[in-house]
């Protein structure tokens, strides 16, 4: 487990209350999970925790973007998540008091706030809502869980990529064109999505070719949502 | 969903004998009581479909319940087998998304429906039951990321001998002789496998004299050396890739790795799931 140096610069108080999870909380409620919380500044590249690191707490990200991932012997990591600001991570690891199933290291130069467990478990037994903020918060990881288990299990590469695409509008009923950015790279994306990196290409450009989208850099425009979403393979 | 209830089910018992509810007082599982029903499943018939709204969960009296995702191929893909005491829906009915599975009973199974209101009403009033399911859930939550893991960076052969060291009691002894809780082809679907690699992983291991299978049941001869028969697959896997998972079609994932995790163990949410089932013998499922 990393040492977590408290930056006295940082107002943890006031980032806490920013951030969903803690909104319905009391103001002595918050001055009390500050007195539990350590803020930690990452450098981009460096690493929070390693595989089978025991969690003493969670962490939620005020800026920056990081990656959770399975290690594998040859090199070839497979990134499991990208958390980016206002997301939290690491509870379950918390209530199931099990080693980290996976490392964190950061793609970005990032600020996180570490909330002890005893902190989070005297919530629990005092303020029910924030129970259910918890419980909600599970439920909808393990729902995004499943559906990567159905995806990689029974979609093919471009379905994959269709579906990543179209997560990223800004809401699902959406119609008409769109513009997107990528949060990461396309190697992280490629990791993510259980293709190679080639793979992924090959698909951007062959959907680029059918007039679907088109692409500079990270920035994708999605021309036609209707016809991206009903696109046959 | 409309639930048949039955009389005859006595869910107020059912209910207090449950792992999740073990904390309440008599008059709190009286009252769960009311918003909770029986309901009898026969073998083959469906409890839910994919996309069906969750107005509850369930927890197995017992019987067998299967969690898959339907294809359009009619090659449905297995997510979880859930068993006596097990509960599932939880997770769907807390995150307020239709069912992103559907659910079939594998034998005549006995269940008891609780509304979501009456969860609700627990959350609000009983601590120690929000506890009991975090933990539940976060529990379900680091399996599932092992299945991903399993998925997606583990080769076939590994997977199958992790299954069967996973449904290994601990501390019996080297020798194991254990029961698949389910057919080969379930199991098979549950590790992203098809019959056939499992038939021949399975084959090989009884010709390396590591197994021995006897329809459903099989004997480990020495779970030592089953561990570290994947432990030593590494330099196999680099020269021939003969335990390779082979994508099905060219639509299958494109990284059916042949790599593992560096440790070489499958340890993590499975071996110790032994352990875990005496600590917490519900499981939850989303």
């Amino acid at each position: 487990m990393t040492q977590h140096a408290t930056d006295n610069r940082i107002d943890i108080p006031s980032l806490l209350v920013r951030l969903p999870l803690f909104q319905a909380l009391t103001p002595e409620q918050v001055a009390h999970v500050s007195a539990h919380t350590r803020s930690k500044r990452l450098p981009k590249g460096e690493m929070l925790f390693q595989k089978g690191d025991l969690a003493h707490g969670f962490y939620v990200i005020v800026f920056g973007q990081i990656k959770l991932a399975f290690p594998s012997s040859n090199g070839n990591e497979k990134v499991v998540e990208i958390i980016g600001p206002k997301q939290s991570f690491g509870e379950a690891a918390v209530f199931a008091q099990r080693p980290y199933p996976v490392f964190a290291q950061a793609l970005a130069d990032t600020l996180l706030l570490h909330i002890a467990r005893d902190v989070i478990f005297e919530l629990l037994e005092t303020d029910t809502s924030f129970a259910r903020h918890m419980l909600a918060g599970l439920a909808m990881r393990m729902h995004s869980l499943i559906q990567d288990v159905e995806s990689y299990s029974l979609r093919s590469s471009a379905q994959r990529v269709i579906g990543y695409l179209l997560q990223h509008c800004p809401n699902e009923g959406c119609e008409g064109s769109i513009e997107i950015t990528l949060p990461t790279s396309k190697q992280i994306i490629a990791s993510r999505l259980n293709l190679t990196p080639e793979t992924l290409s090959r698909i951007l450009h062959d959907l680029a070719e059918a007039k679907l989208i088109e692409m500079q850099g990270k920035r994708i425009s999605i021309g036609n949502l209707q016809r991206l979403r009903e696109y046959d393979f | 969903m409309p639930h048949s209830t039955e009389n005859r089910i006595d869910t107020e018992a059912l209910l207090a004998r449950m792992p999740l509810f073990q904390d309440l007082s008599p008059e709190r599982i009286l009252e769960l009581a009311e918003h909770a029903r029986g309901k009898r499943l026969p073998k083959g018939d469906m409890l839910f479909h994919k996309g069906d709204p969750a107005h509850g969960f369930y927890v197995v009296v017992y019987g067998q319940v299967k969690l898959a995702f339907p294809s359009c191929n009619g090659n449905e893909k297995v997510v979880d087998i859930i068993g006596a005491q097990q509960s599932l829906g939880e997770a769907v009915m807390l995150a307020q998304q239709p069912y992103p599975v559907f659910a079939q009973a594998l034998a005549d199974s006995l269940l008891v429906f609780i509304a979501r209101e009456a969860v609700f009403s627990l959350l609000e009033n009983e601590p120690a039951f929000a506890r009991r399911m975090l933990i539940g859930l976060a529990l379900h939550n680091h399996s599932l990321v092992h299945d991903i893991e399993s998925y997606t960076l583990r080769t076939s052969t590994e997977r199958v001998v992790c299954h069967l060291l996973h449904h290994c009691p601990a501390d019996i002894g080297d020798r194991v002789e254990i029961a698949l809780p389910t057919s080969k082809q379930i199991t098979a679907s549950r590790l992203n496998l098809t019959p056939e690699t499992l038939s021949r992983i399975l084959h090989d291991l009884v010709e390396a004299g590591l197994i021995e299978i006897d329809g459903r049941r099989i004997v480990i001869h020495s779970v030592t050396q089953l561990r570290e028969a994947i432990a030593d697959q590494d330099t196999d896997t680099q020269h021939a890739g003969r335990s390779v998972a082979r994508p099905r079609a060219d639509k299958r994932p494109q990284q059916t790795a042949a790599v593992k995790s560096p440790d070489g163990h499958c340890h993590a949410g499975h071996a110790s799931a032994s352990e875990l089932s005496k600590e917490h013998r519900f499981k939850t499922s989303w």
